[in-house]
């Protein structure tokens, strides 16, 4: 099953400069795993906490909550509130 | 006005009550951060650097230490050390290192039997520094000849090149920038400033704390988030975050500025060190000034494109902004913000987290939102003005919609931004009539609003009354908000639900009051609890009745046969069960834990009407009024008070607050006598109205309301003294002085 993950630009230069990856994960967390294994340029940024919009919604980065076939992720910087 | 896509009656959401705690609060009761006493309390006192950079090269406190009172003294030796990088960043904050970053920066800490014989024994403390060269202006720190503010702070994401003081660094964007600027009619560019400013909750840092060496902890303290200020207190001094118990107090305003420590961890250590006698200490306002985060400030580089009918073809933003000698500034959330309340077909999004020998910046309200709205919504108006636009009809040609990209990526979810906007033009205030010297701003504004981690738990008292218990503690009504859509889930009356903020024991993890989530994140979490003790409720009663819990239902109140197949019997009242609870099984309580989704995205729309003094550079507010998407007001009163309080703190953020620096390097205004944040007389009444477009998310269609409101004041005060006196005015705040030089010389004030 592959789902959409969109980077912000900046990533871009640790996935061979691709900011939009189709990537095989039944989960976010497995979903963390391929991109650590993968583009392990990206794992700082994801141990630093950032969030993923699945659908338009945020999940957490161990959410093992089934993602839709064809989700569209976006990686996103972790929200500060006031 | 109100769109019912859920439609539900209410007997309750939507009432205005008075809030639980209000004669508390109203009479003196309410026990605030300074409030706290124990048998045995020491007082304690906090040395400060009065340089803005310096190397610390000695302390000397044995004289100090002799003092009569003086039970213990603290410094950075009494910290452990080899923690990750944020925690190294936390304690560096709370206590300085081998350097002091910035004025006001904490050296030791003293505690005594009395507040005086601490700051007698301050005084008594002797400090070699190193004054060490400065910077404090975001656009200086990033000259090449720039004062270093600490060695290699830039992190994983800056890009060779980039000045040692740059923390960070993102970049985003969709579409074809370039193209969307050639079919473009006009394009504008600019650059923006603003100062930092300061949360000015009326409250004072407060805390109360006690620690023994074997760890185990207590605190009393007043904050947004007391998990946050545990979790933060057990990696600063290596506990373990079970032991120390955290209980918030009543809170007088945080606004952001209270989700993160300053002098909790001090008072824990010198507790410690003086045998585990409780330690109070309570900030002046200077030291709050000086020394807890405001907001950063910005510099914004802004372009934008519009066809002659209206429409944005592309836009793009480099924001600078500084977050202190430790990095964090909100300039990721404001480049989120920058454009999202527009259908663009190309955006481009650069931005920096830049060093200076400030304080750390902590969030203020909607973090990052109100900079970008300024240097976004000035530029569409300008660009208006030059096409000679209608600035409410450009922004709902170009405003979202439901299903709509936002300009950083996913998709919305049904979002009321049109009927915001729509409601502002309907409004009366868009068509008084101005006199000489006067103007009107219109201006849009955004914040995503958050869900965050949450855990609450519901109890049945034996007489049917409810208790609520829940970590986010309430700055706004939230108990008030939290009780109605409690006494709506069970169908009782308001007064019957008492809603209780928990210290760090009783319920599992709870994000601070921030991301405008307490009403809508704790009252999701609420929902799902009651709801599990209607179901238990409905299976003791379908016990009673001996048939299948699936036939009985709740309604207002009462369990009921779910219809005539289920039997013939009289519904029996939440009170009947509760009094029936050690018969049929015990105890009847429900609890929830999850990280909250499904938050609704609030957008807002000001308009500023305002007169300048030609003479003097003052301006006058005449009229303000605030339109916002409240998802459901559950209590429209508070809602309204968020909405006003929004619009009064972005007011002072435009017209007056922000922090002055001499020249070397000291905060000049650390006093409300200089830091000018609005009274009452400086303001119009602020009208609002209330938009409801229901969050599909929430049971009862709730957005957070808090944030948004902060945003558009900035820019519809910047607009409207354009109108007003012809000339834009790019940097804030516009002070009487900087709007009588524009006045004079056309200066935009950058």
């Amino acid at each position: 099953m592959a789902v959409n993950v969109y980077l912000w630009t900046s990533l871009k230069k640790f996935t061979n400069e691709e900011d939009r990856l189709s990537i095989e994960a039944k989960s976010i967390g497995e979903l963390v795993g391929v991109l650590e294994r993968d583009f392990p340029g990206l794992k700082p940024f994801i141990d630093s906490g950032i969030s993923f919009a699945v659908n338009g919604e945020l999940s957490n980065p161990n959410s093992n909550e089934p993602l839709p076939d064809g989700a569209e992720i976006y990686l996103m910087q972790k929200l500060k509130g006031g | 006005m109100a769109k019912d896509e859920i439609t539900k009656e209410f007997k309750y959401i939507g009432t205005r009550p008075n809030r639980p705690d209000g004669y508390d609060k109203v009479t003196g009761r309410a026990k605030y951060g300074a409030d706290v006493s124990a048998v045995g309390m020491l007082h304690a006192a906090v040395l400060r650097s009065p340089y803005a950079h310096a190397r610390i090269k000695c302390i000397n406190w044995e004289k100090a230490a002799k003092l009569s009172g003086v039970k213990a003294i603290v410094t950075r030796d009494d910290f452990p050390n080899g923690k990750d990088e944020d925690t190294l960043k936390l304690l560096e904050n709370t206590i300085a290192g081998e350097f002091a970053y910035y004025d006001g920066h904490a050296i030791a800490a003293v505690a005594a039997t009395s507040v005086f014989a601490a700051k007698e024994a301050i005084k008594a403390i002797e400090v070699e520094y190193e004054v060490l060269p400065h910077v404090i202006d975001v656009d200086e720190a990033i000259k090449p000849d720039a004062p270093v503010v600490r060695e290699n702070a830039g992190d994983f994401s800056v890009p060779e090149g980039c000045s040692p003081n740059v923390a960070s660094y993102i970049e985003f964007g969709r579409g074809d920038i370039s193209n969307g600027f050639d079919k473009a009619d006009l394009v504008k560019s600019g650059r923006f400033k603003t100062e930092a400013a300061h949360q000015g909750y009326i409250e004072p840092h407060a805390c109360m704390a006690q620690l023994d060496h074997d760890g185990q902890g207590e605190m009393w303290v007043c904050t947004q988030g007391h998990w946050y200020i545990r979790q933060m207190c057990a990696a600063v001094l290596g506990l373990e975050s079970s032991k120390l118990c955290v209980t918030p107090s009543e809170i007088g305003g945080g606004f952001g500025g209270k989700t993160t420590i300053f002098i909790e961890p001090l008072a824990l250590a010198l507790s410690k060190k003086s045998g585990g006698r409780p330690v109070k200490i309570v900030m002046s306002r200077a030291e709050v000034l000086r020394a807890t985060g405001p907001t950063a400030s910005a510099s914004m580089d802004v372009k934008i494109g519009m066809t002659k009918d209206g429409y944005l073809t592309s836009g793009s933003v480099e924001f600078r902004m500084q977050g202190g000698a430790f990095g964090g500034s909100p300039v990721s959330e404001a480049l989120q913000c920058a454009f999202a309340s527009y259908n663009m077909p190309a955006v481009h999004h650069i931005g920096y987290d830049i060093l200076a020998n400030r304080p750390r910046a902590a969030a203020y309200r909607a973090p990052g939102s109100p900079m970008a709205a300024f240097a976004v919504e000035s530029l569409i108006d300008e660009i208006c003005t030059d096409l000679s636009l209608d600035p409410i009809d450009v922004r709902l040609k170009n405003a979202v919609k439901e299903g709509d990209k936002s300009s950083y990526g996913p998709k919305f979810k049904k979002i009321g931004l049109i009927e915001t906007l729509e409601a502002t033009k309907d409004h009366p205030n868009y068509s008084v009539s101005l006199e000489v010297n006067q103007g009107r701003g219109v201006a849009a504004g955004y914040w995503m609003n958050h869900g965050g981690e949450t855990s609450v738990s519901v109890s049945l008292a034996e007489d049917g009354s409810v208790n609520v218990t829940v970590g986010t503690p309430d700055i706004g009504g939230s108990r008030a908000s939290i009780a109605l859509m409690t006494a709506e889930t069970y169908g009782i009356p308001y007064d019957s639900v008492s809603v209780n903020i928990a210290e760090t024991g009783a319920l599992g993890f709870n994000e601070p009051t921030h991301g405008s989530r307490a009403t809508l994140a704790s009252g999701k979490a609420v929902y799902e609890a009651a709801n599990q003790t209607i179901s238990e409720m409905c299976r003791r009663v379908a016990r009673k009745w001996q048939i299948d819990p699936d036939a009985v239902f709740w309604e207002k109140g009462y369990a009921k046969p779910a219809g005539p197949n289920a039997g013939d019997f009289s519904p029996i009242s939440i009170k009947q069960i509760a009094s029936e609870m050690d018969k049929t099984g015990g105890p009847i309580a429900g609890h929830h834990e999850a990280s909250i989704r499904g938050v609704g995205h609030s957008f807002g729309v000001h308009i500023a009407d305002v007169e300048v003094d030609p003479e003097t550079g003052r301006v006058t507010v005449l009229r303000y009024l605030v339109v916002q998407d409240a998802g459901r007001a559950i209590h429209p009163s508070y809602v309204e008070g968020q909405f006003q309080g929004g619009a009064v703190q972005g007011i002072g953020w435009a017209l007056n607050e922000e922090y002055v620096y001499g020249a070397d390097g000291c905060l000049q205004n650390a006093a409300f006598l200089d830091y000018r944040i609005p009274v009452a007389s400086d303001l119009p009444n602020i009208d609002t109205i209330i938009v409801e477009v229901p969050n599909p998310d929430h049971p009862f269609g709730v957005r957070g309301v808090g944030e948004t409101g902060i945003a558009p004041p900035l820019p519809a005060l910047a607009n409207a003294v354009a109108a007003a006196t012809k000339v834009r005015l790019r940097s804030l705040p516009m002070s009487p002085a900087k709007v009588l030089k524009a006045i004079k010389t056309g200066s935009d004030g950058c």
